[in-house]
Formats: C-alpha cells, sequence, structure tokens
C-alpha cells in the first residue's frame, strides 16, 4: 500500500496513533506526530511511497510540540528519536523541515553498514552520478533539474554506498531546496510538486520537492557509479565539464562523508572503489537548461 | 641525513597502511589513525618501499635517486625531509 492511498483522515489518524510506517529505500521509519503540517507535508510530498507493515522499523520518530509549559507561551515543535530529543524546539510553522532533518539525521547516524557521503546520487541508464557539493554550489537546484528531466534521483543528501558491491543504495526522498532555488526550479518546471515552504530556518527558507514517481518506484535498484562531480554555479558561466583530479575528489569526499572514519580501513577501500569506478569532474554553470543539456550528453556518451 | 650512523627504518605495525594512486597522485590511510594523507611522489616512493620491508637510509635514499634521476647527495637530503615528514604521520619510525 502506498501513503498516498490512505484518506486524509486516515493519515492523520494513523500519524497521530504512532501507526504510521514509511518505507524510504532500505528504511523504514515509523511517524508519530499530531501535526496536521506534518500530514499534510508527507501527504503531498511522500505519496508514491510503499507503507511497511511495522513488523521492524528501522527508526521512531516523533515531531510534535515540547512538554513543559514553554509550549503555551511560545509554540514550538521538536524531534524525538527514540524518545530522545538531538535538537532544540524550532518554531511551529518548521514542522516539516524539522522531519525531514530528523529523518536525514537518523539515517547518517546509524547507518554504519554503508559507506555515507554527503553527495546528491541520481542515475540514468544504469550509470549513476554523484554529486558532492559545498553549501551555496547549486547541487540542490540541479539535482532537483536534473531529477525533473528524467534523471532518476537515489538521493539528494546521503550517498549510501553498499559495503559489499560498492553500489549506490537509493532513499528516493525529497529534494530539499533552499532560497532562491525554490523560484528558480518552479520557474523552469511548473508541474514540480514543491511543499510548504518553512521561512527564517538556520538554512534560510527551505522548501521540499517531490521526487518523481519513477525514483520512487525504482528505490531498491542499486546504481553503479560512473562520475563524480562537483558542481558550482556561477552568474554568467559557460555550461562547462573539466577533469577534476581524482585523488582530490576522494579526500573531498572523504572528508565530507559520515562516517569515513568511522568505517576505518573499508571506508578507504569504499572511497577507493569509487574513485576507480568514476570519471571526475568539475562542473560550472549559470543557466539550469544548459546544464541539464551536458548532463543529458555525458548520460548518452 | 648522517653517513656516519645510517638508520633503519619501518613502517610501525599499529600504523596498517593502505595506497591508492590515480593519475600520479598517491593517497594513504593511517589505519591505526584512521587518518588520510596525500602524499608527494618521493614520500610516497619512501613509504611503499617501507611497506614492502624495514630498508636503511642509503637503500631508501638509493631507490630515490633512481627515480628522480638525481644524485645521491641530493636524495640524501630530500630523504631527510621525508622521513621527517613520514615520521610525523606516523607512517615511519626508525628501528631501535
Amino acid at each position: 500500500m502506498k501513503l498516498g492511498e490512505l484518506s486524509a483522515r486516515e493519515l492523520r489518524d494513523r500519524l497521530a496513533d504512532n501507526a504510521l510506517v514509511l518505507r524510504t529505500g532500505p528504511f523504514a521509519m515509523r511517524m508519530h506526530s499530531p501535526l496536521p503540517q506534518v500530514a499534510d507535508g508527507l501527504r503531498r510530498l511522500y505519496a508514491d511511497f510503499p507503507l511497511g507493515d511495522g513488523a521492524f522499523c528501522d527508526f521512531h520518530v516523533r515531531v510534535g510540540p515540547p512538554t513543559g509549559i514553554r509550549r503555551w507561551l511560545k509554540p514550538q515543535i521538536n524531534f524525538w528519536y527514540d524518545g530522545h530529543s538531538p535538537f532544540k524546539p524550532l518554531p511551529a510553522n518548521h514542522a516539516f523541515a524539522l522531519l525531514e532533518w530528523g529523518m536525514n539525521w537518523c539515517v547518517a547516524g546509524h547507518a554504519h553498514h554503508y559507506l555515507m557521503l554527503h553527495a546528491a546520487v541520481l542515475e540514468q541508464n544504469g550509470r549513476a552520478l554523484v554529486m558532492p557539493g559545498d553549501p551555496g554550489a547549486g547541487k540542490s537546484t540541479l539535482t532537483a533539474a536534473l531529477m525533473l528531466s528524467g534523471w532518476r534521483l537515489l538521493s539528494d543528501e546521503i550517498a549510501l554506498i553498499d559495503r559489499d558491491d560498492g553500489l549506490l543504495v537509493g532513499l528516493g526522498r525529497p529534494v530539499s531546496l533552499k532560497n532562491a532555488s525554490i523560484d528558480v526550479i518552479q520557474q523552469h518546471f511548473p508541474d514540480a510538486v514543491i511543499g510548504a515552504p518553512a521561512h527564517d530556518t538556520h538554512k534560510g527558507t527551505v522548501a521540499h520537492l517531490r521526487p518523481t514517481p519513477d525514483s520512487v518506484a525504482r528505490v531498491a535498484v542499486k546504481a553503479r557509479p560512473a562520475w563524480v562531480i562537483f558542481p558550482r554555479w556561477r552568474e554568467g558561466a559557460e555550461a562547462r565539464l573539466s577533469p577534476h583530479s581524482r585523488a582530490e575528489a576522494f579526500l573531498h569526499t572523504a572528508s565530507h562523508a559520515f562516517n569515513y572514519s568511522l568505517l576505518g580501513g573499508l571506508g578507504f577501500d569504499l572511497n577507493a572503489a569509487l574513485m576507480d569506478a568514476c570519471a571526475c569532474h568539475d562542473f560550472e554553470y549559470s543557466r539550469l537548461e544548459d546544464a541539464v543539456r551536458v548532463f543529458a550528453e555525458l548520460a548518452t556518451s | 641525513m648522517s653517513s656516519s650512523s645510517p638508520r633503519t627504518w619501518r613502517v610501525p605495525p599499529e600504523a596498517d597502511p593502505r595506497h591508492r594512486d590515480w593519475e600520479d597522485e598517491d593517497v594513504f590511510f593511517h589505519g591505526g589513525a584512521g587518518d588520510t594523507h596525500r602524499l608527494s611522489a618521493p614520500a610516497a616512493l619512501v613509504l611503499l618501499c617501507l611497506m614492502r620491508s624495514p630498508a636503511d637510509e642509503a637503500t631508501l635514499a638509493a631507490a630515490l635517486a633512481e627515480a628522480a634521476a638525481c644524485g645521491s647527495d641530493e636524495a640524501g637530503v630530500a630523504l631527510v625531509a621525508i622521513l621527517a615528514e613520514l615520521e610525523r604521520l606516523e607512517f615511519a619510525e626508525p628501528l631501535a
């Protein structure tokens, strides 16, 4: 059963009763929230996702108002994982964004049976593109544009590398758009489904983009790595790929990984295998349509 | 490097190093510390020698001179700095 097959009432009831289990790639998350904006966000962005049977859940998460007298004075919300709250409370209208950040936190902090790099991953024609990117480099904007142009999204934030075969494992969750990129994507892709924006977060305004049905339907299909590409948006720049040192790419991905050091020699071997399998490039662009064209050419090369 | 007291160097067992190279750029992993380093080609050459077996300074300098096509004196000077760097990174230590 998919989440979108639940009525709005059923979804709210399941969430309120701690009876909603959402499958995102290899993980099952049991979700608990009394908040309508969480239900609305899930309904808008996760409609294609399968529901789990609840027999086993990797993570038990809750988003709701904190306890205590403060909740009456200043409406806030918090995130709990197994009853523990790793974050400070946030304004109530950040509830859905907090759920997304919390879900990322759950995976990044616990899924150590994968090497986890801070990178987006997309796939086309059986070959996967890994895109690390510093904040502000335009990674999420480009990820969104590529997904909406036919690439299959595996992940926006966390590249999962299977320790047994070195293949990339999908999560297929929504893309986090920030600030100007929200309007950019909406203008370029008027049919894109974007959730309610959360304003004045620590990242500015944040809104999440619904993954394409294909990204969700084929989330269990692992992808063979083919490219590591470092995008950078620069005003007026021509869309251009240029070679990037694989040793440098190795060091970058290792230093921005969630658990590279924790995995020790295995992390080194998996990241090295990624570099062995990939051509590494820098990619500079300013116009999104040019970027999409360059990547389409890359995928068919 | 002192010619009067050539020392033999080795990789400390706890370093358990791993190595990969791409396009003549060398990356090493220190298994004990969990640190990753990119080393220069001469430093990589010396460390790879030591990963095969302990070696004395004369042997290392000769390998360096051959690879760089330079004189032994020049290689010897470079080796001092390389061994100091490898020792600082705990990839190499003199045998007692």
